[in-house]
């Protein structure tokens, strides 16, 4: 089996022909769940997980039974108030979920924070929207914080695969690597990224013609430092990887969130390394 | 182990401001395969004589790559046909600034073992480049093409950047472009040596110099696990932190007996600034063996230089295990003769006390070798 993750919508023709392939199915709308993972397991594909969508807060859904067992990649609007989550909680803890929220507000931030503080994992959408100063407190939250709390992505996930002297992709933990995770589109072409594909830029025809002639992994760093881009001379390129797009106009504040981000990274990694502090028993 | 610096070509397709080889009188001559075949004669006899021998055998130029795949092929081949017993004692390293390399060129290059390659470049407008103001957009799109296939093709490198004036401004920002141009810091970060009036412009000082690396060592020390083989820093972090002396030919002292330079006729001398100047000449590689050459008497003063130099202009200097005075060359561009230390020392005597000892906190001791 390849390495490669393949985004695609739930259509039968697409994911017989991603049989043995790492899938995350996208169900658009949380009301295909079920269905589409259903679907994508009769067709041999390997689900890595749904992808759903709700056009509303967390505190509003309503888990159904059915997505038990099902790992869940649920985008929301935002969380919503903790008291209109408290209900719904046993209900979530059940799922085998992660919820996506945007960085782009305190509030969303702050309601990462609170899901992660009651078990559930959570992920902070960042792009070119996000707010820079709640990212890099949440950051230091996810991986120097002390309380117990559930992971948050894409930092734990950068942590966990940190490579101190090489390129990390914070948007791995996103569905965004155009090296390692393609997007499908429902008339089978395929992209390297979210974008690409709205904007119909194709590596390959079709998901037969992809398998048989992978593209060649996508350098992106290198790319960046060859159109000798701002980019190619900050400090955080080895993990932005130019994810905050439009290197001439780079928002205020992201640079030292990576800087940020980096540091909190090794200082994480360094704490488990030498075991964290316990306090004196008598 | 000695090291031939073999100047196959002085052919070279782009014309980097600080580059003496291209400005050469004579330049642009090509090493026959006669006198590559006469070469791999002499490695052979010098690795039979010599059983725990080795032979590093650095493909220098003018660019070497530009002699295309069929001459590296041809090299490979000689040396099947005149060192069958002991090529595995033979390590071949490149040079080249990677605007030529083709896909053409990788089976050729893994014919002769290369693994690595050893590259320049520099992000910074008309420094390197083909013409009279070097193009440095062409040299762009073409090393970014040939760092790609490099890179396709699972090849180790290296680079070097040579500091000019025109990096002064930008320390930080080229310290960060380096280390993303090579994630690790594979890189060495050395001073501009120009000894012509034409090209002052681009000349720094040993004081410019430190400073250079100053600005950057704060940085460096604090993340040094992101980026470990920044050099000369991680050198001297592990001279002086971790005792580790493992000093680069300028800093030896033990350059003598071990380096050869190979001209493309043959000629050959200490090194690739020595046969610049035409200094040090050992003969012709026609005419003499590698023993002789590497025995050569003119050698015995640069051997003799440590002694005189560590009683005399370098006695007290609590640098001295660090730097031996520097290079043998760099003294004489400066004085006429080999028996002094180079400015360099300077450099790196004022970037070790105003900057790595205040902010590691840390102090060279003497070891008294």
């Amino acid at each position: 089996m390849s390495d490669h993750v393949f985004v695609c919508p739930p259509r039968e023709p697409l994911l017989r022909a991603l049989k043995d392939k790492n899938v995350v199915v996208d169900a658009a709308s949380t009301k295909g769940v079920a269905d589409a993972f259903g679907l994508a397991q009769r067709c041999g594909a390997a689900v890595r997980c749904v992808r759903a969508r709700f056009a509303g807060l967390l505190a509003e859904i309503k888990p159904e039974a059915a997505w038990e067992g099902i790992p869940l990649a649920l985008y929301v609007d935002g969380v919503g108030r903790f008291r209109d989550i408290a209900p719904r909680l046993p209900a979530l803890r059940r799922l085998n979920l992660r919820v996506y929220v945007q960085a782009s507000s305190a509030n969303n931030l702050t309601g990462i924070r609170i899901l992660s503080s009651l078990g559930l994992a959570a992920a902070a959408i960042i792009d070119r929207s996000a707010d820079w100063g709640g990212c890099a407190d949440l950051c230091t939250y996810a991986l120097l914080g002390t309380a117990p709390h559930a992971p948050i992505d894409p930092f734990a996930r950068l942590a966990e695969n940190y490579h101190e002297t090489g390129i990390n992709r914070l948007t791995a933990a996103l569905f965004e690597d155009p090296s390692a995770i393609f997007h499908v589109n429902e008339n089978g072409p395929v992209a390297r990224t979210a974008g690409e594909l709205a904007r119909s830029e194709f590596v390959a025809p079709s998901i037969e013609r992809f398998l048989a002639a992978p593209p060649e992994p996508l350098d992106s760093a290198l790319g960046l430092l060859a159109q000798n881009s701002s980019c190619a001379f900050c400090p955080a390129l080895s993990v932005c990887l130019g994810i905050v797009a439009d290197p001439a106009n780079c928002p205020p504040g992201a640079k030292e969130f990576f800087a940020d981000l980096l540091d909190a990274v090794e200082q994480s990694k360094d704490l488990n390394r030498r075991g964290r502090r316990t306090l004196w028993q008598t | 182990m000695a090291d031939l610096i073999v100047k196959v070509t002085e052919k070279c397709n782009s014309n980097c401001a600080y580059c003496d080889v291209v400005r050469k009188p004579r330049g642009g001559e090509t090493m026959s395969f006669a006198i590559l075949e006469t070469l791999f004669r002499r490695i052979n006899e010098f690795l039979l004589a010599q059983p725990a021998e080795e032979v590093t055998f650095i493909w220098h130029g003018g660019e070497p790559l530009l002699l295309g795949p069929a001459f590296l092929e041809q090299a490979a081949a000689l040396e099947r046909t005149h060192c069958p017993s002991t090529a595995f004692r033979i390590k071949h390293c490149i040079q080249t600034n990677l605007t030529c390399l083709t896909q053409e060129h990788i089976p050729a290059l893994r014919a002769l073992r290369i693994t690595s390659m050893g590259t320049s470049y520099d992000p910074l407008p008309n420094v390197r480049g083909p013409g009279t103001t070097p193009d440095s957009e062409w040299y762009r799109e073409r090393f970014f093409k040939g760092l790609s296939l490099l890179k396709r093709n699972g090849f180790a490198w290296g680079i070097i950047y040579v500091v000019t004036r025109l990096s002064l401004a930008r320390p930080l920002d080229l310290f960060y472009y380096l280390v993303n141009l090579c994630p690790g810091g594979n890189f060495n970060l050395n001073p501009v040596l120009i000894y012509d009036n034409e090209r002052k412009h681009l000349a720094i000082t040993p004081r410019e110099f430190a400073d250079f690396l100053g600005a950057l060592f704060p940085v460096w020390w604090k993340h040094q696990g992101r980026y470990p083989n920044v050099q000369p820093l991680r050198r001297i972090t592990d001279n002086i932190r971790d005792n580790i002396f493992n000093l680069g030919c300028c800093d030896s002292g033990e350059c003598a007996y071990s380096h050869v330079n190979i001209a493309p006729n043959g000629e050959t001398s200490q090194c690739g600034r020595s046969a610049d100047w035409e200094l040090l000449p050992y003969g012709n590689i026609q005419q003499r063996s590698l023993a002789e050459i590497l025995a050569d008497s003119q050698r015995d003063e640069l051997a003799r230089r440590n002694a005189v130099l560590r009683d005399g202009e370098c006695a007290g200097c609590r640098f001295w295990e660090l730097c031996h005075g520097g290079c043998p060359l760099d003294a004489w561009s400066q004085h006429k003769g080999f028996l002094h230390k180079s400015e360099w020392c300077d450099s790196k005597r004022m970037f070790i006390t105003d900057y790595f000892e205040p902010i590691t906190g840390l102090r060279f001791q003497h070891h008294g070798s």
